[in-house]
């Protein structure tokens, strides 16, 4: 009699989460998102991959019964064995093959993972280094970094960093106007991984916009009296 | 229309599937933009951003405006910026 093991049907379940976890339609999320979302997302997927299987390893049966007699003899009698293995497998390749189909479409999808989760400031550093703009970051100690953003919010060890190729950096004066005292523009190789939790407020930076608004400032000041 | 394009239209008609409002970023439009192998992560380099196909221009605006720092120091003025 065939024996039925249930330990052959994690391989589909681990199949779907390497699924989402690989195939960048669905990698951002999953790696965003935790727990129980992920499991039920994976046991989705896991579901799916084994009935594709199915039909795939019943037509195969159907078509060269010797191969399945070959499987049942010298591989396993578990039932559903050479399915489950199949389910496993194509979670595992299936996402690099889609990968490579699909390229055009990651930057699209990454951000709209970012719009999903409403993760507004993920959003907001993707379009400003898509465009190559620069952002100012405040911290909370008044320190003032401008540069380009290099990538979405970072996260690592469960905390998150906005990661910055530094231009110029500065201060909060007490009259919480922005001093920029340091000018690395020129600079290939200047990095700063800043911490969120020590980040007060972030803001597009236009270089050409302050620059114009520093020559008004310095032509509207009066002189000081004699 | 491709088969994968109509079955998409036909599942946002139906409302199955929303339509993305980045379904016109083509990856490829954006050349110093990479993807991380292990985290799927978009991210880009400083050096790319100044050495890529809009570097000049970007270096140029950098230039513009580390001028203004360079010349209120000068003549020393306030580095103060109102925002």
């Amino acid at each position: 009699m065939d024996e039925f093991g249930f330990q052959w049907f994690l391989l589909p379940l681990i199949g779907g989460y390497r699924f989402i976890r690989k195939f960048r339609l669905y990698e951002y999320r999953t790696l965003a998102e935790s727990g129980y979302h992920t499991f039920f997302q994976a046991a989705f997927f896991g579901i799916l991959l084994f009935g594709i299987s199915l039909v795939f390893t019943g037509f195969v049966s159907w078509l060269f019964p010797n191969l399945s007699r070959l499987w049942y003899e010298h591989v396993s009698r578990v039932r559903f064995s050479g399915t489950c293995m199949l389910a496993f497998t194509v979670g595992v390749v299936m996402p690099y093959l889609l990968n490579q189909k699909t390229k055009e479409k990651h930057l699209a999808w990454a951000l709209d993972s970012f719009k999903k989760m409403n993760r507004s400031l993920d959003l907001m550093l993707t379009q400003a280094f898509l465009d190559r703009k620069m952002v100012a970051v405040t911290l909370v100690n008044d320190k003032v970094y401008i540069g380009f953003p290099l990538a979405p919010l970072e996260v690592e060890a469960n905390r998150e960093y906005i990661s910055l190729g530094l231009n110029y950096s500065g201060h909060r004066d007490q009259n919480r106007q922005l001093v920029i005292d340091y000018d690395v523009a020129q600079e290939t190789e200047t990095r700063v991984e800043i911490p969120l939790d020590k980040v007060v407020s972030v803001s597009y930076f236009d270089p050409d916009f302050y620059g114009k608004l520093s020559v008004q400032q310095t032509e509207e000041t009066p002189s000081a009296p004699m | 229309m491709g088969l994968v394009a109509k079955i998409k239209t036909m599942l946002e008609k139906w409302g199955l599937i929303e339509r993305s409002e980045f379904d016109h970023i083509r990856t490829s439009d954006y050349p110093h933009v990479h993807f991380a192998e292990w985290t799927g992560q978009p991210y880009t380099t400083k050096k790319e951003i100044l050495e890529g196909p809009r570097g000049a221009e970007v270096r140029a605006q950098l230039e513009r405006f580390s001028k203004v720092l360079r010349d209120r120091k000068a003549s020393g003025k306030p580095l103060i910026f109102q925002d």
